[in-house]
């Protein structure tokens, strides 16, 4: 038991890395990039590379100018550089026209499409350090006037370093702030090394001057050896970087894109909501559905069995969003809603306006009262009759039944006539007050009143399939031989089918525990959309439609983590409830 | 199907009773799935004749036009392969099974002419056949079709019709020389799912619009009706494609088991790990304007797993039986052993597995559009039941919630029922 589970968690951990890999790689090769918007359109670049700043900041610190996987950008040569280069050239050259006639010389060029301009900006920009040496050499060495006048302008954007640590969770050190300050000042300082096309060749000559010097001091940072390039090629990819930092302890998931807060606390506020949104429906569903289920395993094929297995089998098939909007649309707006309503018609409550409160029986009182007599007076028909019905249980039950009955006839008369009625909260998981006024009692019964709806759109589902579960595992022990023995000896049924045969029945339905792990987390996400609970569905639907990659990545590993977990945890409660089953 | 002969019986009678018989005739006693099954016939049915029903174009009509000639035109007919009208490669399809539906009916009548007193085996050869031509015709036309969108002009016959009409009301009151009345046979509901009138937006049900029309003034009835096409659609070809990739997966890994099955396993734990929903839900959000293929081939790609871990199951039971060792003894290829004679005999599971998918990729598409993610040219139930939501319209709630609702439950009686026929063990 111990070396299989051992065995288990050693394979979960390539299990994991691969999973972490396909949604990487999913997340990072779909087009588009987060804080894209708004950063179209061609950058001369001068006057424009400051307003530019953030987002090539916003880049550097997402890692979303490095290579996805491999960093091969050692292999690039000086000459990509130039047709990199040459695209914006290009575009922006005296003689550059959209189509070149033989008169136009020897010196006409076409322009490029104005989507290849921008692409390849772009590109030059993300190159960042790891194209420094190329256009050091190109602003020193190139022919063309232009080129070099270019490669100075990139050089000063492209030699700026990272600052180390901006946005992690934990404190600097000393020293990385002393790192980030002079990182800081020497990019302020190379920003300013820059020229105008039309500068003369002193100031020409003076730029020029203070790149080598800083070239020649710096060389080691820009000419690799053998090892370093080879060790890049690897370390220096976003892949790699994801997963440095996950791997360190506690782990570290990155920062949200939109508001700069650690996605890892980010998560485990959202937690609240949704685990107790799920642990509620989880506890009313195996409250409800192994009574349910031994019930008709014991009847079977009697007419409730039958009935309860056709409610069931509906139920199964109702979509759970469209009962949530569907109840969310009566029960959630108009009038009041009244135990026993003073019911206006709508036809009096637009003609006398909302503040009618009349008290005089209508139809509507009078079915809720008649529904109601009639059970009442059905059921006291058959304790007369039936003696073995007789008792304060019965009598107990029945009430509250009549009052159920009474309660939902009367929440259907107000709905007919109302089209809706008040009587839950429109969503949320609390009052907005309710954290700063109410005591905790209160807290948690407003919490469970906002409750109420999305937990019982979640529980008729898997209330469903379970109870079938339930029944059917029940069946199977119901005809074996021990059973029949409990039976032979004398013990009265109640005693056999609880202690006997359910205990062994609902093996399998206890094992279902584990897969449920899981699903407590993202289980719940369209209910959590449509009552607005804060929970982490939620967070994901907004993480997906804003492109937030570092919280959808979070969730998804902490998804998939769980997942596995659940499936180990259900494979070993296999073994520790069934002593039939044994891993060796 | 293996017919051992016993002594006495003649070999025809046991050549009668397939396996395939047996199950059919199971699947009848239970009254419930048996109906469940002809209501999805009529599914099916319902969204191959939608236009026949609902389209705003006339099956005939005949008036005067501009120059005062008479035209008589068949609009209908030929609307049906017009692309502006029908953007949708899906309604493309379902429009030529259509026109193809009575040469279809037609070709099985003969068929089952021909087949009579011949033994099982050749009967379902001729079906296979027939079956197999008709797929492969109507899916190189389709394609044809949708590679040549027809530009026809578009034109309003509802306000052509209304117009005449009009112009001879009139000329009967003035007493002038009467023009053509004109004469049309349109579809019981005369409104189009697609086209958005402005000035119509969010009328009540009742009167034109049967259920009403929602936020873009496009008819509510005329939706639900023709968005059955795009939920069987999904639903059968997002199934089609991870059974495709679940049963080739499972075949090997349980065929060859070792290796094979080590690394089958491990893919098969990989995707568990993903939340089904979630992971959909974020492909298609990751896709830039996705189409409804997408949507399926998303579904697809994620879900295979079900299928092949039963495959992979049932090839691990069969794979030591002594047909397969007779087979590959007397030298068949791999590969026809694994996909002739071990595959037939491990698919009743998978036939079950696929009958709930069907239901769970509809339910899945449908939560996929009424959050927003899916395709939205597709006239969607559940694009519907998000309007209906954000409008406060109930009707626009309850039509495509009912919808999806019975879609899924006939499907899921059709599934049990199935299964029950499948494994009598499972019956109780």
């Amino acid at each position: 038991m111990f070396t299989y589970t051992v065995k288990r968690l050693l394979i979960m951990i390539p299990t994991f890395f691969v999973v972490s890999l396909i949604i990487f790689l999913v997340l990072n090769f779909a087009p588009g990039r987060p804080g894209q918007a708004g950063q179209q359109g061609i950058r001369s670049t001068a006057e424009s590379a400051n307003a530019n700043e953030g987002y090539r900041i916003f880049k550097e610190q997402f890692n979303l100018d490095k290579p996805i996987l491999l960093n091969t950008r050692w292999a690039m040569s000086e000459d990509d550089v130039i047709a990199l280069m040459s695209v914006y050239l290009d575009f922006t050259h005296p003689n550059a026209k959209e189509a070149c006639e033989p008169a136009d010389g020897a010196d006409c060029r076409v322009k490029p499409p104005i989507g290849d301009v921008v692409r390849t900006q772009d590109e030059i920009e993300d190159l960042g350090n790891d194209i420094v040496a190329h256009l050091y050499s190109i602003a020193k060495t190139h022919p063309d006037e232009r080129y070099r006048w270019y490669a100075v302008q990139r050089l000063a954007v492209n030699s700026k370093r990272k600052l180390v640590g901006e946005f992690d969770t934990g404190k600097l050190s000393d020293e990385t702030k002393q790192f980030n300050r002079e990182v800081d000042q020497e990019n302020t300082l190379v920003f300013t090394w820059r020229y105008e096309q039309d500068a003369t060749a002193e100031e020409k000559a003076a730029v020029m001057a203070n790149w080598d010097t800083w070239y020649t001091k710096h060389k080691g940072r820009y000419e690799l050896s053998g090892g370093q390039t080879a060790a890049k090629t690897v370390v220096d990819t976003r892949f790699f970087r994801y997963w440095d930092n996950l791997a360190s302890w506690p782990p570290n998931l990155g920062v949200s894109s939109l508001d700069r807060k650690p996605i890892l606390e980010k998560i485990v506020g959202k937690l609240k909501y949704s685990l107790t949104l799920s642990f509620g429906t989880v506890l009313l569903i195996y409250l409800i559905a192994v009574p349910l289920g031994v019930f008709s395993a014991v009847k079977k094929d009697t007419f409730a069995d039958k009935v309860l297995t056709v409610v069931l089998f509906a139920l199964y098939s109702l979509p759970s969003f469209f009962v949530g909007v569907l109840l969310l649309h009566w029960l959630t707006v108009g009038p009041d809603w009244q135990l026993w309503p003073g019911l206006p018609t709508p036809q009096e409550l637009a003609a006398t306006g909302a503040e009618v409160t009349q008290t005089g029986v209508t139809v509507g009182q009078c079915i809720i009262l008649a529904v109601t007599l009639f059970y009442v007076a059905f059921s006291a028909h058959k304790m007369i009759k039936n003696p073995e019905r007789r008792g304060p249980w019965r009598i107990l039950g029945t009430g509250i039944v009549a009052l159920i009955i009474f309660a939902s006839v009367s929440t259907i008369v107000q709905v007919v006539l109302f089209d809706s009625v008040n009587m839950f909260p429109t969503g949320r998981f609390e009052s907005p007050q309710a954290a700063a006024e109410f005591t905790t009692l209160e807290h948690l019964v407003d919490i469970a009143y906002h409750l109420v709806l999305p937990v019982f759109c979640l529980t008729y589902g898997g209330l469903a399939a379970l109870s079938r579960y339930a029944r059917s595992g029940l069946l199977d022990v119901i005809r074996a031989d021990y059973i029949r023995t409990a039976r032979a000896k004398g013990l009265s049924e109640g005693v056999v089918i609880i202690k006997h045969a359910v205990r062994n029945g609902m093996i399998p339905i206890l094992t279902l525990l584990g897969s449920v792990l899981p699903s407590l987390i993202g289980g719940s996400i369209v209910i959590e959309i449509i009552f607005g609970i804060p929970g982490l569905g939620l967070y994901l639907f907004e993480s997906i439609t804003l492109r937030d990659y570092n919280a959808v990545m979070g969730i998804f590993l902490i998804q998939s983590a769980l997942t596995l977990l659940g499936l180990l945890i259900s494979d070993l409660s296999y073994a520790l409830v069934d002593p039939r089953i044994s891993f060796k | 199907m293996d017919s051992q002969q016993d002594g006495g019986v003649p070999i025809d009678a046991i050549d009668e009773v397939t396996y395939w018989s047996i199950v059919w005739g199971q699947f009848k006693k239970n009254k419930l799935a048996y109906g469940g099954f002809w209501a999805t016939i009529g599914l099916v049915a319902l969204a191959i004749y939608a236009p026949v029903i609902v389209l705003e174009r006339p099956f005939y009509i005949s008036y005067a036009n501009a120059e005062g000639v008479s035209v008589t035109e068949f609009p209908w007919f030929w609307s049906l392969f017009d692309r502006l009208l029908f953007e949708n490669g899906i309604d493309v399809f379902f429009n030529i099974l259509l026109v193809a539906s009575p040469l279809a009916i037609l070709s099985g009548f003969v068929i089952a002419r021909m087949a009579k007193g011949n033994p099982v085996k050749i009967r379902s050869k001729l079906w296979r056949r027939l079956v197999g031509t008709w797929l492969v015709l109507l899916v190189v036309v389709t394609v044809v079709v949708s590679l040549n969108p027809s530009s026809y002009p578009f034109v309003d016959y509802r306000d052509i019709y209304a117009q005449g009409v009009a112009q001879s009301e009139l000329a009967k009151v003035t007493g002038k020389e009467a023009t053509q009345i004109p004469s049309a046979i349109f579809p019981p509901v005369a409104q189009s799912f697609r086209n958005a009138e402005l000035s119509e937006v969010l009328v009540d049900a009742g009167g034109n619009h049967l259920l009403g029309t929602d936020n873009r003034g496009r008819d509510v009835f005329a939706r639900m009706i023709y968005g059955t096409r795009i939920a069987l659609t999904i639903g059968v070809v997002a199934v089609s494609i991870y059974l495709f990739i679940g049963v080739i997966l499972g075949a090997l890994a349980g065929f060859f088991a070792g290796k094979v099955d080590m690394a089958v396993l491990r893919l098969i734990e990989i995707m568990r790990c993903f939340p089904t929903l979630l992971l959909i839900m974020t492909l298609v959000a990751f896709v830039d304007d996705p189409t409804i293929w997408h949507v399926m081939l998303i579904i697809g790609v994620v879900r295979w797993t079900g299928p092949a871990r039963l495959v992979r199951g049932e090839f691990l039971k069969l794979r030591g039986e002594d047909f397969v060792a007779a087979a590959v003894a007397s030298g068949v290829p791999q590969w026809r052993v694994i996909f002739r004679h071990v595959l037939p005999n491990a698919l009743s599971p998978v036939l079950v597995n696929a009958t709930f998918g069907v239901a769970v990729c509809i339910l899945i598409e449908a939560t996929l559009s009424f959050l927003g993610l899916g395709d939205a040219s597709a006239p969607s139930w559940g694009e519907t039941l998000n309007i209906g939501k954000q409008n406060g319209e109930l009707i626009m709630i309850l039509a495509p919630g009912f919808a999806i609702f019975i879609t899924v439950s006939l499907l899921n009686l059709v599934g049990e029922g199935l299964r029950d026929a499948l494994d009598p063990k499972l019956r109780r």
